[in-house]
């Protein structure tokens, strides 16, 4: 198989209108002939579903959660990116491209990303004009910070709760088309599986997770934007019920997989306190601005009170390394810097399972230097906040952070259409591997689902459909469908019979171990190898000694999660092929053996610029590699230094 | 510590509930109330008995999944918070915890602490939005907005739609919820063009579902995690009553 | 007038016309308080006040007509929202703790509802004079009705004078609550003003009160009399 990216050639500048300009149409009055299923209401769904609505497809919408509005793009704190130039510092479509195929290490592809920063200025536009209230100045007009250290100030923000804003205005257009009719929405209902027919996507399964009942549903065309499976490691910044079924099961029927391996960790979560732990919760990084990182210079200080060491004994380890970024060096950095302290024992805070995972952040120096009610001012929510979680006061003690899973780089591979290697398989926003390469810049993926949801997909998903045609006879009585349920339906038999000793959740945390231990922050290639020996054998007394009470009617969240559960156990193998593949360290994937004399990560642009997919072979059978090379013709590469 | 919980158990959304008492060992201060729920039902998974069924999705106060009666307090006893940042540190030793699903005819319970809040949707559906068309929008800084303005209709856009505010209203009313929506777009340039409509239809649709009416109690606000204002309910009667006086509906 | 139909259908609709119709019954009781009040000044000034409204037919009737609208307009809306509230919960919370409502809050429905009682024996009483019926038959000097011998001997009854102060005791609490949330209902908030409105709320509750249950006691106790 080769892999076309079909993208449109010429200046890169004008490439997405010419390429618009290509593509077919369809008759305003035939659009409500065609079907369209897409599932997920997060930003990229729900933007998505919206439009196609407006245009008058006749949509239905998907999600697991009760209400359209709870999908996880609600928990996005910090902002969004777009090239405006508000404050005039410099920002234009081009930096904000070049920055991002830079901040993705050069592993992404460039067209896609000129057009993501093209199209960021009309979602602040769009955003804006459904309500969404942005931070302002007095004068009136939209107000602007910069992020993740980025050179200009081009994030738009609403105080803490970004994600929510903009979730609740594609929300609120979804409702619309809701009330108008011409999008029809199933909450608590997940998808099985991905029904394809003659080498087209033309359908799903669905467990509705009410009910317990099976459903099939027929369309023309079918968009997954499901989000990402950071979940895979059991603890992780993402919502309980993220997972990877979608996307996986459409990988088991066809679709490709590609850079799996690229997942990125978040410097700033709050550490985790015990073994009950459930799920991570991510501080805003704004908080390094001000913070200063130390642990003990001496392992046996690691359980003293933070406040009774002096300075001397203090080992402020970023700054030491990075003498000119210091405490704001880039999140892959600080990430693996605090595993690298925690390795050596110097640690501090709770013992769980016999380390101590978590650094300070300090903030005593810079309250003595601004004074406690610019800290307020600056942070006070972010305090409030690790004080209603870890019951204890940052103004007084340091906080303790440690690095957590925070977004999922990989994703199913799509072409500059964002349609898959399916026919009609369509993957918007954090589901598809697109644009950010193999590390993403903070306030992109909000842009990201947004651009893919409201303004790429409709106008390739209406190209699709007006080439496809109209007037399918296909019905849920076809046997792909009837076979598509049986199997789901078998799965589920099968989860409910076992009714083993472990409860799921035990398996998932087994999982997330390995996945966190070998194929996290930095990985090996003996650890790899160790993890693809061991999922295995975890699937396999999942599948033995599992156990799922109660049956398949009604409300059964221990089936709804036995069921993501099964696919991790899948896909972290798969992951960690991935990650054994890339022999080089870029992004957010740091491969041990692969790096500077600093210990940087080290590119290996002559053997690894491609895109890694993935083709599905069977379980127990290892998948294809396909690869999809990437040329540069705007962007010069060069290998970063934080020093 | 350990904690004693009474929490409702009923199988199916028309089947008689029931409390049922639970004794949960080594709770950690730690914990939050719903990690606490997740070692009891680990426990009763091993057992292969029906674990407790909530809902539950961010467990960080933002995504509004989550939320029952916790001692007959919605979100429990810390202000502002939601049931998965509320902490055991909050009870001590002994306690004992009675855990309820909110109770309102629109919110019929599905089992367990977990109710259909489908009603909500509904209510944005009738006319929680802006009627833009995507790519229609006007440049972004086209219309400067007061900060004040924006500023407050952000606190009313916080709302995060966890029917706390339904069910901890002596009348079960759905006021703050609905009032924060209709606050938020009718606060801003951008949704004074529908101003009225919207404020008609919304609470037209509020009173289909059932919800009560408001008799300024004050409790919504109380429990509300977001800590929205009634304030809000007040400039949504003012809406509709001049929508009403106003329009040539 | 579909219009009108349709908003009073609204719970806000509903509320608005409790808040209007409470506020005019709250009007009146403030007037009516102030004429009881000449009760202190005796006899000649209580007759002649009384004599004086009975003489002006426009103002009487008038009166009697807004307060015969609104008070039925009033309890009858009451009655509906109270049931729309008990169908709204249909099973009540094994527990439940209040956290910000008020006991004037909540038990504004039960002294909503004693005050309906209240006010149509003491229509019966010093109106109508179905109770007593002498006291239709009491004229002063002048020959005006002696409504000053009517209430000084109304309430030399004891249980009478209890009937009344708990009728006031229930309208201390209706009106502390009632007397702020009807700017509420009608949507007259503002940050600034808020904390003013409960405080005068309070403030003309217990006027209202004292002032009321004065007369009564001060029959009691002989600081009023004959
Ligand atoms: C804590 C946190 C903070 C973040 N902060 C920022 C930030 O400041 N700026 C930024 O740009 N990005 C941020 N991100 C990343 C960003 O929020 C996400 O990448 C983005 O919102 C993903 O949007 P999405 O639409 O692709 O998926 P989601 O919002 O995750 O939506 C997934 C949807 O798919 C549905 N779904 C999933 N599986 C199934 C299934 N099997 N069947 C049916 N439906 C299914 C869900 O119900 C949901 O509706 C943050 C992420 C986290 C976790
Ligand atoms: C006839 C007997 C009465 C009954 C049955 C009655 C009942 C009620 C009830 C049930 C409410 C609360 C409605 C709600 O749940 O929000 C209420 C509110 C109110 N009542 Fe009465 N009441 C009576 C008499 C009075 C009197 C005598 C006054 C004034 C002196 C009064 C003034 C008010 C006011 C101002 C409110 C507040 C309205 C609002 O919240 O907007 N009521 N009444
Ligand atoms: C202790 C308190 C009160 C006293 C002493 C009192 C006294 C009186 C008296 C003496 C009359 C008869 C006047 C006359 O016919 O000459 C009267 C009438 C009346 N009172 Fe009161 N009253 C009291 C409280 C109230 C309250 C709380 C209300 C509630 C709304 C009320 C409503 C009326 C009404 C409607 C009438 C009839 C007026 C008319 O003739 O049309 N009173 N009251
Ligand atoms: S108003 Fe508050 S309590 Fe009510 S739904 Fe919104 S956030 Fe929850
Ligand atoms: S508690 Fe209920 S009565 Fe009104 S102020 Fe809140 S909706
Ligand atoms: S689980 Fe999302 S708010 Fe509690």
């Amino acid at each position: 198989m080769t892999l076309d990216g079909k993208c449109p050639s010429g200046p890169i500048e004008t490439a997405w209108d010419s390429h618009r300009f290509n593509m077919k149409l369809v008759n305003p009055a035939n659009r409500r002939k065609f079907n369209v299923l897409v599932v997920g209401t997060g930003l990229a769904g729900a933007a998505c579903a919206a439009t196609l609505g407006e245009l008058g497809f006749n949509v239905q919408a998907f999600c697991y959660q009760d209400s359209a509005r709870r999908a996880h793009s609600i928990a996005a704190q910090g902002g969004i990116n777009a090239a405006k130039n508000y404050q005039n510092d410099g920002d234009s479509v081009y930096r904000l491209f070049y920055d991002t195929v830079k901040g993705g290490d050069y592993r992404s592809r460039e067209r896609n990303v000129y057009r993501l920063a093209q199209i960021s200025v009309n979602i602040i536009d769009q955003a804006v004009a459904q309500g969404v209230p942005f931070a302002r100045e007095y004068g009136g007009l939209l107000d602007n910070r910069s992020f993740g250290g980025a050179q200009v100030a081009r994030t738009f923000y609403a105080r803490g709760q970004t994600g929510q804003q903009l979730l609740l205005g594609a929300y609120s257009a979804l409702s619309r088309q809701v009330n108008a009719g011409t999008v029809k929405l199933h909450t608590r209902t997940e998808m099985l599986d991905l029904v394809v027919i003659d080498g087209r996507a033309r359908g799903i399964i669905t467990r509705n997770l009410a009910t317990g009942e099976l459903e099939s549903w027929v369309g023309d065309a079918v968009v997954l934007a499901t989000g990402g499976y950071g979940n895979v490691f059991f603890l992780s910044t993402n919502a309980m019920g993220c997972n990877v079924t979608a996307t996986y099961k459409a990988y088991k029927k066809g679709a490709l997989f590609a850079n799996p391996c690229y997942t990125q960790i978040h410097p700033t979560c709050i550490p985790v306190s015990g073994g009950y732990q459930s799920k991570l919760t991510l501080m805003s990084e704004s908080l390094r601005n001000d913070g200063r990182v130390w642990v003990p210079k001496s392992a046996a200080d690691a359980t003293k009170d933070p406040s009774s060491l002096p300075d001397d004994q203090r080992d402020y380890y970023l700054e030491r390394r990075y003498p000119s970024f210091g405490n704001l060096v880039p999140r892959d950095v600080a990430s693996r810097n605090a595993k690298t302290v925690c390795d050596e024992g110097r640690g501090v805070g709770h013992e769980v399972d016999g380390q101590r995972r978590a650094v300070y952040l300090d903030f005593r120096d810079a309250i003595q230097r601004v004074g406690k009610s610019t800290i307020e001012a600056r942070y006070g929510n972010l305090f409030h906040m690790y004080t209603k979680i870890t019951g204890e006061n940052p103004y007084e003690s340091p906080m303790r952070i440690y690095p957590a899973i925070h977004y999922t780089m990989g994703g199913l591979w799509v072409d500059y259409n964002l349609m898959s290697n399916v026919e009609g398989l369509f993957v918007l926003g954090e589901a598809n591997f697109s644009d950010h390469g193999a590390n993403r810049l903070g306030a992109s993926a909000l842009m990201q689902g947004l651009a893919d949801g409201y303004f790429i997909a409709p106008p390739t998903i209406s190209d699709y459909l007006a080439r496809v045609g109209w007037g399918s006879k296909l019905t849920a009585e076809h046997e792909g469908f009837k076979a598509a349920k049986g199997e789901a339906n078998d799965r589920i038999q099968k989860l409910l019979s076992i009714k083993g000793k472990r409860p799921v959740d035990s398996f998932h945390r087994e999982l997330g171990n390995v996945m966190w231990d070998k194929c996290g922050m930095s990985r090996t290639k003996e650890g790899l190898e160790e993890a693809l020996k061991r999922i295995p054998e975890i699937r396999a007394e999942f599948w033995e000694n599992v156990n799922v009470p109660g049956e398949n009617k009604g409300v059964n969240q221990s089936l709804e999660r036995a069921g993501r559960v099964a696919d991790f156990l899948e896909f972290g193998e798969l992951m960690c092929l991935d990650a054994l593949e890339r022999a080089e360290s870029c992004g957010g994937h740091f491969r041990e053996e692969s790096q500077t004399e600093d210990g940087e990560a080290l590119r290996d642009d002559d053997n690894f610029r491609h895109t890694a997919a993935w083709e599905y072979k069977g379980v127990e059978t290892a998948p294809t590699l396909h690869k999809e090379a990437l040329n540069f013709d705007y962007v010069k590469l060069t290998q970063r230094s934080y020093k | 510590m350990k904690i004693t919980l009474n929490v409702w158990r009923q199988s199916a959304p028309q089947a008689a509930g029931s409390f049922v008492k639970y004794e949960v060992d080594g709770v950690n201060a730690d914990m939050s109330m719903l990690e606490m729920l997740d070692v009891l039902n680990d426990r009763l998974e091993s057992k292969g008995e029906a674990p407790i069924a909530f809902d539950h999705d961010c467990r960080e106060g933002i995504c509004g999944a989550c939320g029952f009666m916790i001692n007959g307090v919605a979100h429990g006893p810390e202000k502002e918070i939601t049931v998965c940042q509320t902490h055991m540190r909050s009870f001590k030793d002994g306690d004992e915890l009675t855990l309820e699903p909110w109770r309102a005819m629109a919110f019929p319970v599905m089992r367990d602490l977990m109710v259909d809040r489908s009603a909500f949707d509904r209510i944005i559906q009738a006319g929680g939005y802006v009627s833009v068309r995507t790519g229609s929008a006007p440049e972004a800084n086209a219309t400067p907005v007061m900060k004040e303005h924006a500023d407050l209709a952000f606190e009313a856009a916080a709302c995060i739609g966890c029917g706390a505010c339904v069910a901890a209203c002596p009348n079960a009313a759905a006021m703050l919820f609905t009032s924060a929506k209709v606050s938020h777009l009718g606060l801003l340039p951008q949704g004074e063009p529908e101003r009225d409509k919207r404020a008609m239809d919304m609470v037209a649709q509020m009173d289909k579902e059932g919800f009560g009416h408001c008799t300024n109690h004050g409790e919504c606000e109380a429990v509300c995690p977001k800590g929205i204002s009634v304030n809000f309910i007040a400039r949504m009667n003012r809406d509709l009553l001049s929508a009403t006086l106003r329009s040539t509906r | 007038m579909s219009w009108l139909q349709s908003l009073y259908a609204s719970t806000i609709g509903k509320k608005a016309v409790m808040a209007i119709t409470g506020l005019i019954i709250f009007g009146f009781t403030l007037g009516h308080m102030a004429g009881n009040l000449l009760a202190f000044f005796g006899e000649d000034t209580f007759n002649t006040y009384a004599a004086t409204l009975k003489g002006n037919p426009p103002l009487l009737w008038g009166t009697r007509l807004l307060l015969l609208t609104v008070i039925p307009l009033h309890f009858l809306t009451a009655f509906q929202l109270i049931k729309r509230s008990n169908d709204a919960r249909p099973a009540a919370y094994a527990k439940w703790q209040p956290q910000r409502s008020t006991y004037a809050s909540r038990t504004i429905r039960f002294g909503g509802i004693y005050l309906l009682g209240f006010i149509l024996y003491h229509l019966a009483h010093y109106t109508l004079h179905l109770t007593n019926p002498e006291f239709a038959g009491y004229h002063d000097a002048q020959g005006r009705h002696d409504a000053f011998r009517m209430v000084v001997e109304g309430f030399s009854n004891p249980i009478n004078v209890a009937v009344y102060l708990v009728a006031m005791l229930s309208l201390v609490f209706h009106l502390s609550h009632g007397a702020w949330s009807m700017f509420q209902s009608m949507g007259l908030n503002h940050p600034k003003y808020n904390q003013l409105r409960e405080r005068a709320a309070w403030t003309l509750a217990i006027v209202l009160t004292v002032g009321f249950s004065s007369v009564p006691l001060a029959v009691l106790t002989g600081v009023v009399h004959r």
